[in-house]
């Protein structure tokens, strides 16, 4: 589209009459506010004076209708479309590497109804999910969805990459949350999924649109379950020995019990940010843990999580630290309190079942440690399963090569070195981040055969591949 | 060319996506370019050598500078202090929006943005309380003004008001940003109200009230009065008895905090207690205090009107969605920006005037 | 009257606590921010106080990337803005930095007035008026908390800890400033546009006549042997972002404790 003939003027004008005019751009800033995510090599080519990708025209759809037509213009054009809700997401999902048209969601991003009877809520999936929740808040439930981004990221965001928050391990992942969706195929035919998740009218296609990165269709609304908010949530603390008991613990207490939140820090990340913000000086396993619920049932549950932890060894720290890494969830991720360039970081969030788990932490932390001298490994369980829990393990670099080449040049063989050590003792690519353009070039070693099942879909749906080019390796 | 404060407050701000939710522009147009993390990022592309050009420059328009986002942020960055420094720099290098320019060339012939002169309101002269009424309610809301007056009338209060009042510098410092013609205007503005020899200073709007306690005590320029907001000195009128509410007004009502009663003075109670007091059943809605969405501000009305119009009606929208059918507003610029979207079936309320209407 | 003031200025990191220093305990000056020095801001606008028909030139000795805090200086009204600026300066302690001033100040020909800021944030040392008074053969007051031009002289207030003292000054002569003195005018919009052709001049030890022994750390007479940082406390109290409340609040702590 980059072409100097007036075509693209032409093809604009066809844009504009579908959204109006004001909602198509084509400005320098504009574009280039789309050219960085959260993804670390955009960051670090900002940051280095580069440009980054640039869409060449911006279109901001009002309605589900107005989307369908203008993937009909982009289908005729063959021209990439690449949605962008918050432009929050840490894989590059959202970057718009080919060019063409990026799709700003958040002008869709109204509430259509609330359902007291039914537990649900229904809205556009251009809201930011803080928004969201505070309508759930409103008539007083919550959506349980809680991440770090809430403030950040959209509802058809966190759909788009499979997103899990804070409260997961009692109230599921975005998946488990959501109960229908409605979504525009690439031809731009305006799809709904079944009206409630779980049936057996053949495999549930909300599970084929959640995650699926903007590849196969743009998600413009979503249905959610609403649940009530808790009676009382309570925190505890527990230092473990070493990590080893820590996990052990983890998974005993998921046998029993429901806690809403429970992380556990390896020793090196126990020592650095803990110290740092909530003050615990000592040495070990750090766990903090939150149960919720009814009163009477968490007193129980607590009892037991006690039980459990002191068994393996945990010293219980009183309800104090969990207090206060509860209260300060989400400084952490404010400037200052996060990495930032000039480092060089990411995070491999990888996930297992409990007989491959330890042994992936350990395969990692050497495998980066070993290869990559001055990259520090640190790693918190912050999800956990029946069968399960992932590691969030990051990687940082105080000081990132200066040459923009050669930094990604590192950061991508870092990531390679760190998830190829998950894959091959068992883990999986990602928990909740995404593929995204990140990691879109492991995705083939990660499934194998059982890939054509993806490329199969994405042929029969969007033929001309113009749904997010080079993402989730379709 | 920003300062090296503005240009680290940028670079800290452009990766860093806390804050957006809260953005009543970006709630309205859904533009990515409308947070605050996008005008940081912009800027440091600036700073690493992108041409600052008129697109950039209408994005650092397309804020209210309402400071939600400075007031959300853990570390205590403040994206409108980049926000001010690249509109000096849009103004320098003739970038501004035309619509923007228009208003700075009517503030310079008639001290106002409206292009029209101040009216003259009572008495001048000495008095121990000088009520500083500001352009918004002088040119645009005059009913505001005159039940402001009228209530310490019947209080029996001795005021006085300046002859031909002065711009605080608060409508010129948001437009080009704090600027030493801005200073200079907030000098012979506190020249005038020091002349009065007034021990209180009673500021009927808050961003008025905001500049007078915040910058120009920054800026080296002393008042010898104190400043009070207009809402807490009608309060203690009330509460002292020096005004008797004889007719009570009725109905259910919720009180919109303007941004700088909100965030800057923090300032909740006082007009709450008012309304509570001349009768009203008082709900909230869902963001208040702190978390009050802006509606707008008269400022941004003057160059960008008709997005205005849509922040305005995403403030109704808040209110509609509780069972109030009236929204109670204290300042100026809130009533000049809410009273053009006014929904079918509610009513907009001036405080001061619904309390005139209640004393005797 | 035609005065030529010359104000020395330096730029210092923005914030105290974040300040990278490399090996040889020499601040990184590339890697931070910096602001203009608080007291240098009282003595730029006496300057302009006193300008009347007259000029102002600022000077400092900084590293390239303090050359945006005296570009502002220009936009605030400054005449004339001069860096001292070498590599082979970095490193100087407040004797080898005041030699080098009194240098540049010999090249650049006859002021009427040297004002300056009583110390430094950074450096907190408050020698280097004295020793550029020193090496120029000069009187100097220090701590002055005004300046005004009499008819034939002028006549500064000077603070100590026991009361104040008013003094006659007769020119030449160098005069430190306290912070606050005079609150420093913002850059102006018409300040800018006439400033737009002027440029920061650059000035090297060569230009300057100065070998490289008498620079930076070998020019210095005092050595860093070691710098302890203070560790970040733990933000235990509530948030407060609003400066105005937040004094009241740290105020009625205060109270709450009795110590006032």
């Amino acid at each position: 589209m980059k072409g100097k003939s007036f075509m693209s003027d032409m093809i604009r004008f066809e844009l504009e009459d579908v959204v109006g005019r004001e909602n198509v751009s084509t400005t320098e800033a504009e574009r280039a506010t789309y050219s960085v995510d959260y993804f670390w090599i955009s960051r670090m080519w900002e940051d280095r004076g580069a440009e980054g990708p640039m869409a060449d025209v911006i279109v901001r759809p009002g309605s589900s209708e107005e989307v369908s037509r203008i993937l009909k213009i982009a289908n005729y054009y063959k021209l990439p479309v690449h949605t962008w809700g918050g432009g929050s997401g840490s894989q590059g999902g959202a970057l718009p590497m080919a060019g063409g048209i990026l799709l700003d969601m958040k002008r869709m991003n109204h509430l259509i109804s609330i359902d007291e009877n039914a537990h649900s809520i229904t809205a556009e999936a251009g809201m930011i999910f803080q928004q969201l929740e505070w309508y759930a808040n409103e008539r007083g439930y919550s959506c349980m969805h809680i991440p770090s981004c809430l403030t950040c990221g959209t509802i058809g965001g966190a759909l788009g990459h499979r997103g899990v928050g804070i409260l997961s391990s009692r109230y599921g992942k975005i998946d488990d949350m959501c109960m229908s969706m409605e979504v525009v195929l690439p031809n731009g035919d305006i799809m709904n999924t079944l009206p409630v998740p779980k049936h057996a009218a053949g495999p549930d296609l909300n599970q084929i649109f959640i995650g699926s990165e903007g590849t196969l269709g743009v998600i413009t609304k979503a249905t959610f379950r609403l649940f009530e908010q808790p009676e009382c949530r309570r925190h505890r603390g527990f230092m473990f020995p070493d990590l080893t008991a820590g996990l052990e613990a983890g998974r005993d207490i998921m046998q029993k019990c429901q806690p809403s939140i429970m992380r556990l820090f390896d020793e090196a990340e126990t020592v650095s940010i803990i110290k740092k913000i909530i003050g615990v000086e000592e040495r070990g396993s750090f766990m903090n843990l939150t149960l919720e619920g009814i009163a009477k049932i968490v007193d129980i549950e607590m009892e037991m999580v006690i039980d459990i932890c002191v068994r393996h060894g945990g010293r219980d720290m009183g309800s104090e630290y969990g207090e206060k890494w509860y209260e300060n969830r989400i400084t952490f991720f404010y400037p200052d309190h996060i990495m930032d360039i000039p480092q060089m970081f990411g995070t491999m969030d990888t996930v297992a079942d409990f007989s491959h788990v330890e042994k992936i932490y350990w395969a990692m932390k050497n495998a980066i440690e070993s290869n990559f001298p001055g990259v520090r490994f640190i790693a918190h369980c912050s999800h956990w399963y029946g069968w399960g829990t992932m590691i969030y393990d990051r990687f940082i670099m105080d000081d990132s090569p200066e040459d923009r080449e050669e930094a990604l040049r590192l950061h991508n063989q870092i990531w390679n070195t760190g998830v190829r050590a998950a894959m091959e003792n068992g883990g999986v690519i990602n928990d909740h981040h995404g593929i995204g353009l990140k990691l879109a070039r492991l995705m083939k070693e990660q499934y194998g055969p059982a890939f054509q099942v993806m490329e199969g879909l994405k042929k029969a749906l969007d033929p001309n591949g113009i749904m997010n080019p080079y993402k989730l390796g379709l | 060319m920003m300062s090296q404060l503005a240009d680290k407050h940028a670079d800290k701000c452009r990766f860093c996506w806390m804050c957006r939710h809260l953005c009543p522009v970006q709630l309205q147009t859904g533009k990515e370019v409308n947070t605050p993390r996008a005008k940081a990022l912009l800027l440091s592309m600036v700073r690493r050598g992108k041409v600052y050009d008129e697109s950039m420059a209408e994005v650092m328009y397309e804020c209210l500078l309402c400071d939600a986002c400075t007031d959300n942020c853990a570390t205590g960055y403040q994206p409108p202090l980049y926000i001010r420094e690249a509109r000096t720099e849009a103004i320098l290098n003739d970038l501004a929006p035309k619509a923007v320019s228009e208003v700075l060339d009517r503030i310079e012939q008639t001290g106002t943005i409206y292009g029209t002169e101040k009216k003259s309101y009572g008495k001048t002269g000495k008095a121990e309380t000088l009520v500083y009424l500001g352009e918004v309610a002088a040119v645009a809301v005059p009913g505001m003004a005159k039940a402001l007056l009228s209530l310490l009338d019947k209080a029996g209060v001795s005021y006085t008001v300046l002859e031909q009042e002065p711009a605080s510098g608060v409508m010129l410092g948001d437009l080009t940003g704090y600027v030493e013609e801005v200073r200079q205007q907030a000098e012979i503005c506190a020249g005038a109200i020091n002349g009065t020899e007034a021990k209180e200073i009673v500021v009927l709007d808050s961003y008025d009230a905001e500049i007078m306690v915040q910058k120009y005590p920054e800026w080296g320029i002393g008042l010898k009065g104190t400043v009070v907001t207009a809402t807490a000195y009608i309060r203690r009128l009330l509460k002292d008895g020096r005004l008797k509410i004889a007719r009570k007004a009725e109905g259910c009502a919720v009180y919109h905090d303007d941004d700088r009663l909100a965030r800057t003075f923090q300032e909740f109670t006082e007009a709450r207690d008012i309304a509570r007091e001349l009768g009203y059943e008082l709900v909230e809605m869902f963001h208040h205090e702190r978390l009050a969405k802006s509606c707008g501000t008269s400022l941004a009305k003057a160059y960008m009107p008709e997005l205005v119009k849509r922040i305005a009606a995403g403030r109704w929208e808040d209110m509609l969605r509780t069972k109030a059918e009236i929204m109670l507003t204290a300042s100026p610029q809130a009533y000049e920006c809410l009273a053009e979207t006014v929904p079918e079936g509610r009513k907009l309320v001036d405080l001061f005037e619904a309390l005139d209407g209640g004393c005797v | 009257m035609k005065r030529k003031l010359l104000v020395l200025v330096k730029a210092v990191p923005l914030e105290a606590g974040e300040v990278a220093m490399n090996s040889d305990f020499c601040i990184a000056r590339d890697r931070i921010s910096h602001q203009l020095n608080l007291a240098d801001m009282a003595a730029l606008e006496a300057a302009f106080r006193l300008r009347g028909e007259g000029t102002v030139t600022v000077l400092t000795m900084a590293a390239e990337s303090a050359r945006d805090v005296l570009a502002e200086l220009l936009a605030r009204g400054a005449d004339r803005a001069v860096m001292v600026s070498d590599s082979q300066m970095a490193g100087a302690d407040t004797y080898a930095t005041a030699a080098v001033l009194a240098a540049a100040i010999r090249k650049m020909g006859f002021f009427d007035l040297i004002l300056c800021g009583r110390r430094t944030m950074d450096g907190e040392t408050g020698q280097v008026p004295g020793e550029v008074a020193a090496a120029l053969g000069l009187g100097c007051i220090t701590n002055a908390s005004s300046l005004e031009a009499e008819s034939e002289h002028f006549s500064c207030t000077r603070i100590l800890e026991q009361g104040i003292v008013r003094l006659a000054v007769q020119v030449p002569a160098v005069v430190s400033f306290c912070e606050y003195a005079y609150p420093l005018r913002l850059p102006g919009l018409r300040a800018r546009k006439v400033s737009v052709g002027k440029k920061v001049e650059i000035l090297t030890a060569a230009d300057l006549g100065l070998e490289p022994c008498k620079c930076g750390l070998s020019g210095s007479r005092t050595k860093v042997m070691r710098v302890a940082q203070l560790e970040k406390g733990l933000r235990k109290g509530p948030k407060e972002t609003n400066v105005t409340i937040g004094a009241e609040k740290i105020l009625s702590l205060i109270r709450e404790k009795g110590h006032v």
